[in-house]
């Protein structure tokens, strides 16, 4: 946690997303400006987008001051860290980026029962490589059971696309 | 009527076959519908109203009130077990529930989260039963200053469930707000932050977000690098070993008596009262821990505690509805739907009116809590079992999940592209140690304070001075201002002393 | 949360839709020949909602098929209104017309739809009351005494209501400019917590809809006038609008259309059914369980009801320089 990490060392990562955070508050607040702050003794809609954008930036200014500054570096909060090992495996994770990126495009035109089959072979097999068999398996049963309970069982009208069903 | 009369004949109603049936109906069909994200109780008892007609509306209400609380039971199940909260009230389950089931202990945080929910249950129903009628009126006390000076308590709150610091907190406080300010304004109906598109005029859909943040980024998270094998098959498999040990009931017992509590008093309160009681429990329990080191980490506190609260919390919420016929969220505006078309009001007559239903639904949630422990305790290992699945297998299992819950909630496919893009940016904020909690938990409370903000403004002729003339408004105020103050008071005592040892 | 699937009972429902299904179609011959959707533009448990799946479920039986409700409540409804112009004019898709979408919105904002141009009307079932409600121990005992009060304290009267633009809010508007009285206006997001602050003397009025009877019998809330052109059956004793002074009245009507463009034989057919429909008894306690006004109209008088609204409420809009109309 925060006790034991090096001291002293400007997490660049941290500096860029509180810069990202900074330009989208100071965008937002600027937009708000635009809505009306106040008007006719009323507040206007743009009051509170623009109170709470000015805090993030302030708090965010000094966020970023104390993250360049390399002191205090915040607490981990990710999870996983701590029971994980061994360097990152970019392109695994690059390709569920796609398949979740990717998904909702095709839900649409291929219907659920394809594009489901679709990103869960390109998990299975090219992101987890999993063997031929136990990706085959495991890709029609969990089709076929979410098919099932969703689709028939609770009546959610899943998209039907290509195959004219759910 | 005396209430000890009054509890005899709900157990009378209550414990008829047909109650029972209908009670165990709707606790597992509420458990089955928390477990799966996305949908909500909202939904499933709108989609139920139909069947319910033919049903005597006392049955009715009994089974749609059990999927109320069964789907908060439910929804804490995936939070504890691979951290996607199935309601806004188990967002800060997911926090050390999580942690306990990484570490070995899903079954007494599972555990823990039953047998806390059902003694809030009898604390809560000795509470309507004692107190009900008096405290109805408290609802109707919080006008727009009230609940303007209630949120800006429960985001200080928010600020201090975060482990990391409070200053980045803020940041995410801030952020969760303005998110909740995208779409038509509350007051004007003009349209903000929408970039012209139709679907950000609803606003920012809470369940999405949290299934993006929370159950996409954990599979991004996962997916990164390789999972040490050895922790995987740390669960023990008998029931025997699932349960809460001696010392966890001894560390839990307090959290729960005090969650109970301030459960029941917040759900009294129309508005987010399960979500701020649950939250409020956690920073609590924190605050009066002698090692709140552990909190974030797996401490059985932060899953008893919040766990306890939000059930109070949404056993509470009936005393407004069935005693003023105010409906203090969306679920009890939808049961206020179905008491009418069986052609009962419910409001101020209905105690005199409908005393069979009024007490026979009250001892039924008694009931459908005992029910829901019954039901689940053998379930345990099942649950449990749940994480041995391997992580190349449950990874896509909970992204179908997701993918299906998001489009369900309004038949979108946009909805499902913005929880993908909440993924993959909650994936993000982990990696630069900025905490999404806090951003979640403004994000509710946002669109709240903004209105009763604005409301109050209104009334009181554009003076802000209208919070400080009312009040309970300003016992609040000063209560959040204390609480702010507390820790910079505490180090500036502090730092004298520390400057003289060293 | 607003979320809708064709239903989660409809295991239990299936096996008797099914059976009429299959001897309807095969008698009729022509339309319907599959199952009807109707898009609902609100999320699901509200009046709207219930009572227009009350009429869906009682209109199944004339048309042979069952019909699928679907709630798209996006966009406040425009998505749902939207999807629906642009769909097949083959009477299988079909939307819940409500003035909120179809007459008040297109003045509010920018909407993708052209109200006039992209809907067939069907029919007509319904309207929402509209009720000018004071706690039962203020001082006021009609609407003119309390206008009167707003005009000699101007922007004191503060008058609780669902969102900026309801028929409620609109009505009440027009009461107070034409009274010369200013009202300051608090929107709540819906008609039950408004009626909760006026309980709690938050706000010295509520202009609500039928939420409001149970605390109007438990003698907690007096209501000074209905905003509709004739008075409630179950409230004889509650003014209209017209009673009180004014010459117009609000019609916050509920009713059923489809794409534009549709056979002339299919627009008959679901009207019929639909009118039919509405002499089914559930449809009509749900009706009256939850206090919705009952209009009746046909294709006509839907179509000159809603090129009527859209020029009555445009004018009233733009009287009150709000929506589109509104000058910063």
């Amino acid at each position: 946690m925060a006790e034991a990490a090096p001291a002293r060392r400007v997490a660049a990562g941290d500096a860029a997303a509180l810069v990202a955070i900074l330009v989208l508050v100071a965008l937002a607040g600027w937009r708000s400006l635009g809505y009306g702050v106040w008007s006719y003794g009323e507040p206007g809609p743009g009051l509170f987008p623009f109170l709470v954008c000015a805090l993030a930036g302030i708090c965010g200014v000094v966020a970023l001051a104390a993250t360049l500054a390399g002191d205090a570096p915040a607490a981990e909060i990710d999870p996983d860290a701590a029971q994980q090992e061994g360097p990152m495996m970019w392109g695994k994770l690059a390709l569920y980026v796609g398949v979740i990126a990717a998904w909702p495009w095709l839900m649409a035109p291929l219907g659920f029962v394809l594009s489901t089959a679709a990103a869960l072979f390109v998990v299975l097999r090219l992101a987890e490589g999993m063997a031929w068999g136990p990706a085959a398996a495991v890709l029609v049963g969990t089709v076929g059971a979410s098919w099932l309970v969703f689709e028939r069982i609770l009546g959610v009208p899943l998209p039907h696309g290509l195959l004219g069903v759910g | 009527m005396d209430i000890l009369g009054g509890l005899v004949q709900g157990f009378g109603v209550a414990l008829q076959p047909a109650a029972l049936l209908h009670c165990i109906i709707g606790v597992v069909i509420g458990t089955a519908i928390g477990v799966l994200p996305g949908l909500g109780p909202t939904a499933t008892i709108s989609l139920l109203l139909p069947i319910t007609y033919r049903l005597d509306p006392v049955a009715s209400i009994i089974m749609l009130s059990g999927i109320y609380y069964g789907a908060m039971y439910g929804s804490s199940i995936t939070a504890i077990l691979v951290r996607i909260p199935g309601e806004a009230a188990s967002i800060v389950t997911c926090i050390d529930g999580y942690e306990m089931a990484r570490r070995g202990r899903a079954g007494p945080a599972l555990g823990i989260s039953a047998f806390g929910s059902f003694i809030a249950g009898i604390v809560a129903t000795a509470g309507i039963a004692l107190f009900g009628p008096l405290l109805s009126g408290v609802a109707i006390r919080f006008g727009p200053a009230e609940y303007t000076a209630l949120v800006v308590l429960g985001l200080i709150l928010v600020t201090h469930v975060s482990g990391g610091s409070m200053v980045r907190s803020l940041v995410m406080v801030g952020l969760g707000l303005w998110a909740s300010t995208i779409g038509l304004d509350p007051i004007a109906g003009s349209e903000r932050f929408t970039l012209g598109t139709l679907f950000l005029q609803d606003g920012l859909d809470i369940a999405i977000m949290a299934m993006g943040l929370f159950g996409v980024a954990e599979v991004l998270g996962l997916a990164e690098r390789r999972l040490r094998p050895s922790e995987l098959l740390a669960q023990p498999r008998r029931t025997r070993d699932l349960l809460p040990t001696g010392a966890d009931w001894r560390a839990s017992a307090a959290p729960i008596g005090r969650g109970s509590l301030l459960g029941f008093a917040l759900g009294l309160l129309p508005g987010g009262g399960a979500l701020v009681a649950s939250f409020a429990s956690y920073v609590m329990e924190k605050r009066l821990s002698r090692t709140p080191g552990r909190f974030g980490t797996g401490a059985i506190e932060g899953v008893a505690g919040p766990e306890s609260a939000n059930n109070a919390a949404a056993q509470a919420s009936f005393v407004p509805l069935l005693s003023l016929g105010i409906p203090s969220n969306v679920v009890m505006g939808v049961l206020m739907g179905a008491l009418m078309i069986h052609g009962i009001a419910p409001g101020p007559m209905l105690m005199q009116q409908q005393p069979a239903l009024f007490w026979g639904v009250i001892v039924s949630m008694l009931v459908g809590n005992l029910m829901l422990i019954v039901l689940n305790v053998p379930l345990l290992p099942v649950f449990v079992a749940l994480l041995r699945i391997p992580q190349r297998v449950l990874s896509p299992l909970i992204l179908v999940f997701c993918v299906v819950g998001a489009y369900s909630l309004n038949n979108s496919t946009t909805d499902v592209a913005v929880m993908g893009f909440f993924g993959i940016v909650g994936w993000g904020m982990r990696k630069v140690r900025l905490d999404p909690a806090p951003f979640l938990l403004a994000f509710v409370l946002g669109s709240l304070f903004e209105r009763s903000f604005r409301q109050s403004l209104l009334i009181g002729g554009g003076s802000p001075m209208i919070f400080l003339q009312k009040p309970i408004s300003l016992a609040l105020l000063t209560a959040a201002a204390l609480l702010l103050l507390l820790p910079l008071l505490r180090r500036l005592a502090a730092r004298p002393a520390s400057g003289k040892a060293t | 949360m607003t979320i809708d699937r064709r239903t989660l009972g409809r295991m239990a429902l299936a096996a008797a839709l099914s059976g009429l299904a299959l001897s309807g179609a095969a008698a009729q011959g022509t339309f319907p020949a599959k199952p009807i959707q109707l898009i609902i533009p609100f999320a699901p448990g509200g009046a709207t909602d219930l009572t227009s799946r009350a009429l869906a479920k009682a209109a199944e039986k004339p048309l042979g098929q069952p019909i699928a409700i679907i709630n798209k409540p996006a966009g406040g409804g425009a998505a749902a209104m939207q999807e629906v112009a642009k769909a097949e004019p083959d009477g299988y898709t079909l939307i819940n017309f409500t003035a909120i979408q179809a007459a008040i919105a297109p003045h509010m904002r920018a909407v993708p739809y052209d109200t006039a141009k992209d809907f067939t009307p069907i029919m007509l079932y319904g309207a929402f009351n509209t009720f000018v409600a004071v706690r039962a121990d203020s001082p006021y005992k009609s609407l003119g005494e309390l206008l009167d009060y707003a005009r000699k304290n101007p922007g004191v009267l503060t008058a609780g209501i669902s969102v900026i633009g309801a028929s409620s809010h609109l009505g009440m508007a027009r009461l107070a400019r034409e009274a010369g009285a200013q009202v300051t206006f608090v929107p709540f997001g819906g008609g039950a917590p408004a009626i909760t602050a006026l309980l709690g003397r938050h706000v010295g009025s509520a202009v609500t809809s039928g939420e409001v009877l149970p605390h109007v019998q438990s003698g907690d809330v007096r209501l000074l006038a209905t905003l509709m052109a004739r008075r409630v059956p179950e409230l004889p004793d509650v003014p209209t609008v017209r009673e009180s002074g004014f010459d117009w009245d609000i019609n916050s009507w509920l009713g059923i259309a489809g794409p534009p463009n549709m056979p002339a034989a299919v627009v008959q057919k679901l009207e019929q059914a639909f009118l039919q429909a509405m002499d089914d008894a559930a449809f009509k306690k749900s009706m009256t369980d939850l206090a919705v006004a009952t209009v009746r109209a046909d294709a006509a008088g839907a179509r000159k009801q809603l090129d009527d609204d859209l020029e009555t409420f445009g004018d009233i809009l733009r009287a009150l320089k709000m929506g589109r109309y509104a000058q910063n």
